[in-house]
């Protein structure tokens, strides 16, 4: 009897133990279904706070872009460039354009990106051509696991990454990365106080389930943001690569789906101008549009031997300067 | 919400055990077979009458056999019968409902086959209560991974369970914890390692990194197959019944025999009961032994699996079993140390090569592989191989990989299951929390949290 006694606390905890795990984890799970934006992945809260806050002000602070998306209806344009800009600014603006011959784009702070965007329409400061290696020495790789593969199977130690595992559109420039050497760092840190003549950047297969519109309207903030501490380097918007037939018929939100939708928005970002936009799709997809088979083991990540296809579909679309505005 | 998920597994423990302890003996073996019940049926519900029906199928002819006892003719068919039935509804389920298998329908075979013959060699005499034979055959915490055990074994336990002392519930929950370390701390840790060296592609990594993913499989598999034996061995003991264990540090053996012999020990066992010892095993001539060794493993090829890397890897093992039975039995009687230093040396070199073969299911992989691993450019031409791939991954798994090589020693087994001193109590409540701290950061499902 007195074993009982003195064993009992032991039973007791383990007893408490395992109930509060299991609510936990149960808790943590739930959450994640009912509150997405809650979705715990690894330490960092991702997808999450940014697009609740977004879906807030969209909703309740400014009702009229809110109703005009839902009036809009179209997929493909329900972030369409606003009516905001008159006739009247986008031939002013062009018109002061068209006097330079170097592409120093105007700050533009507190400007509206569309206003840019629109001015920017008819006209081009680089043409696509082939590139060699070279042309990456002042570049950097903005992205997630798949941009960190390019880091280590591509063989460019030319340029800089900032890449890591799980990275998003939303925490990209937040987010704790390691940088060459240094350990501890932030895009945010780097792409602020150095200068680069090319900033690539290929995020999206990670959020995924995300809102698009969300995921849209951060990119454009990111993209906006580079161009401010990078104003003299162009901005290249990759497509996201799309993952295996099989994958893509199986998995509710990472489908090719969802990523060509996502695309189809990227690719609008393109002005011509700062930012130009690249779908490698083209060199690593099949006939129907999935990543080839036999590509990659898990239908998401190229093996090594194929980054080579990636690499060279970009040394194939370099972007250099032209100066003349047509 | 999958059977394999360990939560599951430790919320159906939560709710199930201190039930089961509270009732009543009368009860209990009814409770005990809901209890399976409801494990098979969550997780699979349209394969759970096929199930029920076997199991009455095989009840049926084992009372058949005992009530013609003397009719050999009518008891040899059924046997044969049986037997051809288990192994085909086996063979039917793993290639024609891939999505649709009874969770370790291997063993659950292997053991009714068991069945049928021990009744059919008078060893036991048949099951006449059907509750205590659908008990034995889907006892719920050795479906998934074993351990494999005869009805004699375990019929008194089911029988008659043993009276649940606190002190046996103390010593299956530790054994439980124990297992759910090795599986959650070390196996669901390294199985990124070789996650990741698939994902680059074999053709694309360095010969260090070759050799490093070998052992990290090697040891990942250990620690899962021997975490889920002690999780369910754990659970039994919770329950009032012993299960034999199935692993004996396998890793320190000084022979591939030796290895198999306490490698899967039960399965091991089955074969030497029902295969080896029937076909003549090794009291009757060289000839005969290497007959029935021969039978063994290439039976144990096909039951890990139908594909072609299997039976590779079963051949292989084979082959070096014969050589030691041959070639090298006089060096093996020497007790000389250096002997015994390189008798483990081989050990720990042959045993990761057929493991590769066991896990690369793909024979032109497995040939790249194996180029990789003696950096054979000149066979196959390595592509964008990162020379410094090896130390990336050190740097991110050494505590597992050190973890590993230390439990491969009986070590933790001795500290956490034997030994009754309080240092012990404290152990097992650190690793209870690690596993927690591991499982809500980490996730059981590899595939539900990875990140890209």
């Amino acid at each position: 009897m007195k074993k009982i006694f003195q064993r009992a606390p032991l039973f007791v905890f383990i007893y408490a133990t395992l109930l509060f795990m299991f609510f936990s984890t149960q808790f943590s799970r739930t959450l994640q279904i009912y509150f997405p934006y809650f979705a715990v992945q690894g330490d960092t809260i991702v997808a999450g706070v940014s697009s609740m806050a977004d879906t807030i002000e969209q909703t309740l602070l400014n009702p009229r872009k809110a109703s005009h998306t839902v009036v809009m209806g179209n997929e493909n344009e329900q972030i369409a460039l606003p009516d905001v800009t008159s006739s009247g600014e986008v031939s002013e603006s062009s018109e002061v354009l068209s006097v330079m011959d170097e592409p120093t784009p105007t700050p533009i702070y507190g400007e509206p990106l569309e206003d840019i965007i629109a001015a920017s329409q008819p006209s081009t400061y680089y043409v696509e051509q082939p590139v060699d290696q070279s042309y990456f020495n002042d570049a950097v790789f903005l992205g997630d696991s798949r941009t960190v593969g390019l880091q280590l199977y591509s063989g460019w130690d030319n340029c800089d990454y900032l890449a890591d595992v799980g990275m998003t559109i939303y925490d990209c420039l937040d987010r704790d990365i390691s940088f060459g050497d240094i350990q501890h760092t932030t895009a945010r840190e780097v792409l602020s106080s150095s200068r680069y003549g090319k900033v690539y950047i290929m995020l999206g297969i990670n959020e995924c389930g995300s809102n698009i519109n969300t995921y849209f309207e951060k990119y454009t903030e990111v993209v906006d943001q580079i161009h401010r501490w990078q104003p003299d380097a162009i901005i290249v918007v990759q497509g996201i690569m799309k993952v295996g037939a099989q994958k893509s018929a199986t998995h509710p939100s990472i489908n090719n789906t969802n990523i060509t939708a996502r695309n189809e928005k990227l690719a609008t970002l393109a002005n011509d101008w700062y930012i130009y936009y690249l779908d490698i799709n083209e060199a690593v997809c099949d006939e129907n549009g999935n990543l080839t088979d036999g590509y990659s083991f898990d239908q998401v990540h190229l093996y090594a031997k194929y980054y080579s296809l990636w690499c060279d579909y970009l040394l194939e679309h370099g972007f250099v300067f032209n100066g003349v505005r047509r | 919400m999958t059977f394999s998920d360990i939560n599951f597994l430790l919320i159906f423990i939560l709710i199930y055990v201190p039930i089961y302890v509270l009732l009543p003996m009368k009860i209990k073996p009814y409770f005990l077979l809901a209890g399976s019940m409801a494990f098979y049926a969550l997780n699979d519900i349209w394969l759970f009458p096929v199930l029920l029906i076997n199991i009455l199928i095989v009840f049926i002819s084992g009372i058949l056999e005992d009530r013609f006892f003397d009719k050999i003719g009518l008891r040899r068919f059924i046997t044969r019968f049986g037997i051809v039935l288990q192994i085909a509804l086996m063979v039917i389920s793993i290639l024609f409902f891939k999505n649709h298998t009874f969770i370790g329908v291997g063993f659950f075979t292997v053991q009714l086959i068991g069945y049928y013959l021990d009744v059919y060699r008078n060893n036991i005499s048949a099951c006449k209560n059907i509750v205590t034979f659908s008990n034995y055959v889907m006892f719920f915490p050795k479906v998934l991974q074993g351990p494999i055990v005869s009805f004699k074994d375990i019929e008194s336990d089911l029988k008659m369970p043993d009276k649940v002392s606190l002190s046996k519930l103390e010593k299956g929950i530790r054994t439980f914890i124990l297992g759910m370390s090795f599986k959650i701390i070390i196996a669901d840790r390294l199985y990124y390692l070789w996650n990741g060296v698939q994902t680059v592609g074999f053709q694309s990594i360095s010969t260090p990194l070759a050799w490093l993913s070998m052992y990290s499989y090697s040891m990942q598999l250990y620690f899962d197959f021997q975490g889920y034996s002690l999780m369910a061995i754990g659970v039994a003991q919770m329950l009032g019944f012993s299960l034999p264990i199935n692993f004996r540090s396998p890793y320190l053996s000084k022979s591939i025999s030796e290895f198999y012999r306490r490698w899967h020990m039960t399965l091991g066992e089955w074969f030497k009961n029902y295969v080896y010892i029937p076909m003549g095993g090794s009291k009757n001539g060289l000839k005969k032994t290497l007959l029935s060794l021969s039978a063994v493993w290439i039976l144990t090829g096909l039951w890990h699996g139908l594909t072609l890397n299997f039976m590779f890897w079963a051949l292989t093992l084979l082959f070096f079993i014969i050589l030691e039975k041959t070639l090298l039995k006089k060096v093996f009687k020497s007790e000389r140390k250096v002997v015994y230093f390189f008798r483990h040396v081989y050990v720990l070199i042959i045993i990761p090569f057929t493991w590769m073969m066991f896990a690369i299911g793909n024979i032109e992989q497995m040939g790249i592989f194996f180029t990789r691993l003696f950096n054979l450019t000149s066979v196959c031409t390595p592509l964008n191989v990162n020379k410094n791939d090896y130390l990336n991954y050190l740097s991110d798994y050494w505590p597992y990989l050190i973890g590993g090589i230390i439990c491969c020693f009986p070590l933790m087994e001795e500290v956490l299951v034997k030994t009754r001193i309080y240092m012990t109590r404290f152990i097992s409540f650190a690793l209870f929390w690690v596993c927690v701290y591991m499982i809500m950061k980490n996730g059981n499902n590899p595939f539900m949290y990875i990140n890209f």
